[in-house]
């Protein structure tokens, strides 16, 4: 079997293998493009939403709860939450750029949108630590003023030990949820991409001399 | 491009777009969702075309970006790689009995996605300086592979 065999045996194959579906293609360029920048972009946006209703929230915490230990706690989240809101938008342009940019290659785009998903889930990971960690400490003093009123919040070296211990738990699970959460709705494009790069990069042992 | 002149091209296409959809996915659904993304990484893309070369190039490349470049539902291979079907013997009997077209088709959905996409280009007529370009790597790299399929395919062809 030579090479026009091969050439002639496909060209026979594109006619009567694969059956030409009909689609309204007019309507599909209404449709919802799947494609996993675009879907890491609303990602991005719905983060981004999160994070203006939380600086909402403690602001409204801080109306109703006027102390001292509620202004510190909720002004270091909405201080976190702006600076979080920062780095997503410009990680949302970043995306935006890399959409409209015309790639040169398949293997420079796969290794530019691999690493684009990554660094920006291990900064969105990175910054919602102290988020977990202030947001749980805020959570547990309220519960307790609430209880017991702002005066009498002098808790013992105990106290301290389990709000310390739980903080640490909470903020562990909640980063362990979120790593989870992402590598579930990216991971496998993330592997996907990862073994063509591999498959791509993966020098030959020999090189034939004679183009084929 | 105007739309009436794009939805004409993708027409003329569909054919060409399916046969590629179809050495990369197995289910319906599939395929139906990823030709819809690439008319519209198409239609995105419309005023990238600047007439260098045939509208149906430029869509066959697109359709093959979009469909390397694209979020799986599954990690694994939709088809299992040649290497499985050597040791299973995946050409059954009944496949041996088939067209050596449909055989050949076969054959090449179950290789692995880069080594799919250099045969599948290089059979439908692009050069090889045509298809390193494309994907980014040496001409010398890409002939070794090259070679290393069309060797793989014929001997599974041969041994039906």
């Amino acid at each position: 079997m030579n090479e026009m065999d091969l050439k002639e045996i496909w060209g026979k194959s594109t006619g009567n293998v694969v059956e030409k579906p009909v689609y309204d293609i007019k309507a599909m360029l209404s449709g919802k493009s799947i494609s996993p920048l675009r879907k890491l972009k609303r990602n991005l946006y719905i983060h981004m939403a999160y994070g203006v209703a939380g600086i909402g929230f403690f602001a409204a915490v801080m109306w109703f709860f006027p102390y001292t230990a509620v202004f510190i706690g909720s002004g270091i989240i909405m201080a976190i939450s702006i600076f979080f809101l920062g780095q997503l938008s410009v990680m949302a342009r970043s995306l935006e750029r890399l959409i409209k940019l015309k790639p040169g290659n398949l293997l420079e785009a796969l290794l530019q949108q691999h690493t684009l998903i990554r660094s920006t889930f291990r900064a969105q990971e990175a910054i919602a630590i102290p988020f977990y960690a202030v947001s749980i400490l805020l959570g547990m003093y309220l519960g307790f003023i609430h209880d017991r009123g702002p005066a009498d919040f002098s808790p013992q070296l105990q106290i301290w030990i389990i709000i310390g211990i739980v903080m640490v738990i909470w903020t562990f699970l909640a980063h362990k949820f979120e790593r989870w959460m992402n590598q579930k709705a990216f991971g496998v494009h993330l592997d996907h991409m990862k073994e063509i790069i591999s498959q791509l990069e993966q020098e030959p042992e020999s090189i034939i001399e004679n183009s084929l | 491009m105007k739309e009436k002149e794009f939805l004409s091209h993708i027409n003329e296409n569909t054919g060409l777009i399916w046969k590629l959809l179809h050495l990369y996915f197995q289910e319906e659904d599939a395929k139906r969702d990823m030709f819809q993304e690439v008319v519209l990484q198409c239609w995105a893309g419309r005023n990238n075309f600047r007439g260098d070369a045939k509208v149906s190039t430029w869509i066959y490349k697109v359709a093959l970006f979009t469909i390397l470049a694209s979020q799986r539902k599954n990690a694994k291979h939709q088809h299992a790689p040649l290497a499985e079907a050597d040791e299973k013997h995946l050409v059954t009997e009944g496949e041996a009995r088939a067209d050596q077209s449909e055989a050949l088709y076969r054959c090449i959905q179950r290789l692995k996605d880069v080594d799919k996409t250099i045969i599948t280009m290089h059979l439908d007529g692009f050069s090889n300086p045509e298809i390193a370009e494309f994907l980014g790597v040496s001409i010398n790299n890409l002939n070794v592979k090259l070679h290393r399929v069309k060797e793989s395919l014929k001997k599974q062809l041969t041994n039906e």
